[in-house]
């Protein structure tokens, strides 16, 4: 990961003096049940972090890939939940620029810098985690409108989300086919938001149970082809990964500077931790995947915005990037002893928050499959 | 850093790609099992550019860097470790000492034969009581006359066997603190007094050679005094900085043979009514190895970017060195492992691969060596 120009060196930085500041110790409150990252939505848009990728035209800053990871990637240094709740409002606006038809993007895109056009993907049901096409939300044509029956789950940014990105059965039958992209404004009669408590993490973000009862939706709202919802879907991801990975990273880079803070202060049998060998080798290896994360994020963003489409590659990144920081978490309380047990210190809360970055936006388990398809297809590369 | 090949990286790369497919590959295993290269595999290469990788132009080398060597050592290691290791000591070793060190006169007389594959180059640093405390060595140089001459003992020096140039390090001034008494030689074959020992007979890159040398007052002229008089450990951190790079990309280079390997295999091997690569614990396994193959390129393509762009690497050399000869040995047991009872003979390349891999963990610094000069980096430790 790297800045593309000064100007995104500057943001970076920007991003980095920000998150530092102004929300870390937020995030740390946040974990403890007192407020959520909606609290500061507002700074966070205007400080253009709600629209780093959609290009310049679109009210966005226009950056590439590889400074949109940095940018998350400093973000998450210093509050894994702001992270995760940019990288899905940001993607959302990816995919609406996409896929949207061309009156939506006129009306909304040129507000997505704004905290009130926050956005959602509702994909996830109770019975539909990793297997997006046993979705069983309904969206009926009645009219000119879809009506939407049915609840999704785990949906981050749900319970102030004004827009949602929603996968929804539009013709009968089961499986991969009749799966529609559909956006459905958050505030249409119908729409129930439960919060999911009791979270491990990432705490300061909002996780929800959406239900839809006889919500209307224009058939207009429809993003992509009928049928290709499934579609819409892998392309969000395939960005989403992207800022998963960075958000991963990010908290990685934390973990490995709390580590060599710590090793510093804390001494034992009359010297500092950090001459012993075993915790420099700790830190060590942490510093090693950390570098390597960076740089799968790095190609991975790289070829985004050549325009190669390359699945696994940001699938690489995500794996490899979200195992790789909960291995550094583990250390990372590992070193700090029973000091990194109790809350009061950070690595504490980190090692929650991490835990979920190998689940969401597609397990690990997910991205080996898509890594071993494309692998048997075309071959190493 | 740019992560797409420049045009003339991937040009070279396809021929070097097609040229060890054609005619390293088919040999490797009769090498390792003999434990050498034919000459004529060596002019080809050199014919190709790949003897002379550092070496500029106007010294009749190929000039293309750390990314070229990265580029072009991860194809030789591909099919044959053991070819990569030759190419890698004589340009990333011994090149590369002379390069860093080199007076002009030095440079002209030695750096053309070894571009044009005339001669092959060794670098002896490594003592039987100093591996990993490299700056403990004991073969002293005392000045005698317009020469100095040379008395102690090497060993592990690869290409030894066949090299018609040694740089060896040794002890100029005994009462220095010991990494600042150290100068570096330039040792031709033949030379009265250097003895070249017999070959090792090692578990993995057999196709290279490993000799132990013997110096009983070997009289080197004053003009091979390589680099400043006590000096020489600067330059050889120097040179390990960067030799490190290749020893990555050689380990890269191993990791992408045995993933490839068990790609062809998987899907040729039928168990359970199906091709193997159709079980998803083979796939997961296929998945990691290319993870971890890919991270390794970019980690050792991020110190070679550093270096051509004339900044330092140290920190990213380790890094990218360590990652990719532990992932290197792994992916190969993976390998093996996906093979099962075949990948245990040597009728398949994924054994030897395995075993050439082991190396890569212990020579140039071994792993625990890198994450010495990582954590000592990131924690502003003395040196």
């Amino acid at each position: 990961m790297a800045a593309d120009t000064a100007s995104d060196e500057m943001l970076i930085h920007a991003a980095r003096e920000f998150a530092r500041s102004e929300l870390q110790d937020r995030d740390r409150r946040w974990d403890r049940g007192e407020g959520t990252v909606v609290e500061v939505l507002p700074t966070l848009a205007e400080m253009g972090f709600f629209n780093i990728v959609l290009p310049e035209s679109c009210g966005g800053l226009g950056c590439g890939y590889d400074t949109y990871a940095a940018i998350i990637h400093e973000i998450a240094y210093a509050s894994p939940s702001a992270a995760v709740t940019l990288c899905v409002h940001n993607m959302v606006g990816h995919v609406l620029n996409l896929f949207a038809p061309a009156h939506l993007r006129e009306t909304l895109l040129p507000h997505w810098g704004e905290p009130e056009s926050f956005g959602a993907f509702a994909i996830s049901e109770a019975g539909a985690g990793s297997d997006p096409s046993a979705s069983r939300t309904r969206a009926d044509r009645h009219g000119d409108s879809f009506v939407l029956n049915g609840e999704k789950m785990w949906i981050t940014n749900g319970l102030t989300g004004r827009w949602f990105v929603t996968l929804a059965r539009t013709s009968p039958g089961t499986g991969k086919n009749g799966l529609s992209m559909i956006l459905v404004d958050g505030n249409a009669a119908g729409v129930g938001r439960d919060p999911i408590h009791g979270k491990m993490g990432i705490r300061g973000s909002e996780t929800a149970v959406i239900s839809f009862s006889d919500v209307k939706a224009p058939c207009d709202n429809l993003l992509g082809e009928e049928g290709e919802g499934l579609a819409v879907g892998l392309t969000a991801l395939n960005g989403g990964r992207i800022g998963i990975a960075a958000q991963a990273t990010g908290i990685a880079a934390a973990c490995l500077d709390e580590m060599i803070k710590f090793a510093h202060e804390r001494e034992q049998f009359g010297t500092q931790l950090s001459s012993f060998q075993a915790i420099q080798q700790m830190i060590a290896d942490s510093a090693v995947e950390v570098a390597a994360a960076r740089e799968l994020i790095g190609y991975a963003a790289d070829l985004i915005d050549r325009g190669q489409l390359d699945p696994a590659a940001s699938s690489k990144a995500k794996l490899f990037a979200t195992e790789a920081a909960n291995r550094i978490a583990y250390r990372a309380v590992q070193l700090h002893g029973g000091m990194g047990y109790v809350n009061e210190c950070r690595v504490e809360q980190l090692y929650r928050d991490v835990r979920v970055t190998t689940i969401y936006e597609g397990t690990s388990e997910i991205q080996r499959l898509i890594i071993a398809r494309a692998l048997l297809k075309d071959g190493v590369h | 850093m740019n992560y797409e090949l420049p045009e003339d990286l991937r040009l070279l790369r396809d021929t070097v790609r097609k040229f060890a497919a054609d005619r390293i590959g088919p040999n490797a295993r009769a090498w390792d099992r003999e434990g050498v290269i034919p000459a004529e595999t060596l002019r080809e290469m050199a014919s190709l550019g790949l003897m002379g990788i550092l070496v500029p132009e106007e010294l009749g080398g190929a000039g293309i860097g750390y990314l070229g060597m990265s580029v072009v050592v991860e194809e030789l290691a591909r099919q044959c470790g053991g070819t990569a290791l030759v190419v890698a000591a004589h340009n990333g070793l011994c090149c590369g000492h002379i390069l860093v060190a080199g007076n002009a006169a030095q440079k002209q007389k030695y750096l053309p034969p070894l571009a044009h594959g005339e001669m092959l180059g060794a670098w002896a640093l490594t003592e039987p009581g100093s591996g990993s405390d490299a700056a403990a060595l004991r073969t002293t140089a005392v000045r005698d006359g317009d020469g100095f001459v040379l008395n102690g003992s090497k060993n592990f020096i690869t290409n030894g066997d066949k090299a018609g140039v040694f740089v060896v390090m040794a002890r100029t001034d005994p009462e220095a603190p010991k990494a600042k008494g150290i100068s570096a030689f330039l040792v031709e074959r033949g030379t009265p007094g250097l003895e070249i020992g017999p070959k090792e007979d090692k578990l993995g890159m057999r196709a290279s050679d490993t000799v132990p040398l013997g110096f009983h007052d070997c009289r080197v002229p004053a003009a091979n005094l390589l680099g400043e008089l006590n000096a020489g450990f600067l330059d050889t951190l120097k040179v390990l900085e960067r030799g490190r790079i290749t020893i990555g990309a050689l380990s890269v280079g191993l990791g992408r043979g045995a993933l490839e390997e068990s790609l062809k295999y998987s899907g040729e091997r039928e168990q359970f009514g199906k091709p193997i690569n159709r079980h998803q614990s083979i796939q997961f396994m296929l998945a990691d190895m290319a993870v971890r193959v890919d991270a390794a390129r970019l980690l050792v393509r991020k110190a070679a970017w550093l270096q051509d762009s004339g900044r330092t690497s140290n920190l990213e050399s380790s890094i990218g060195k360590l990652y990719a000869s532990e992932m290197a040995t792994q992916v190969c047991l993976d390998a093996i492992q996906i093979h099962g009872g075949y990948g245990y003979l040597k009728d398949w390349p994924v054994e030897r691969l395995m075993r050439d891999a082991k190396l890569c963990e212990i020579g140039e610094g071994s792993s625990q060596i890198q994450r010495m000069i990582i954590a000592r980096a990131l924690l502003d430790l003395p040196k």
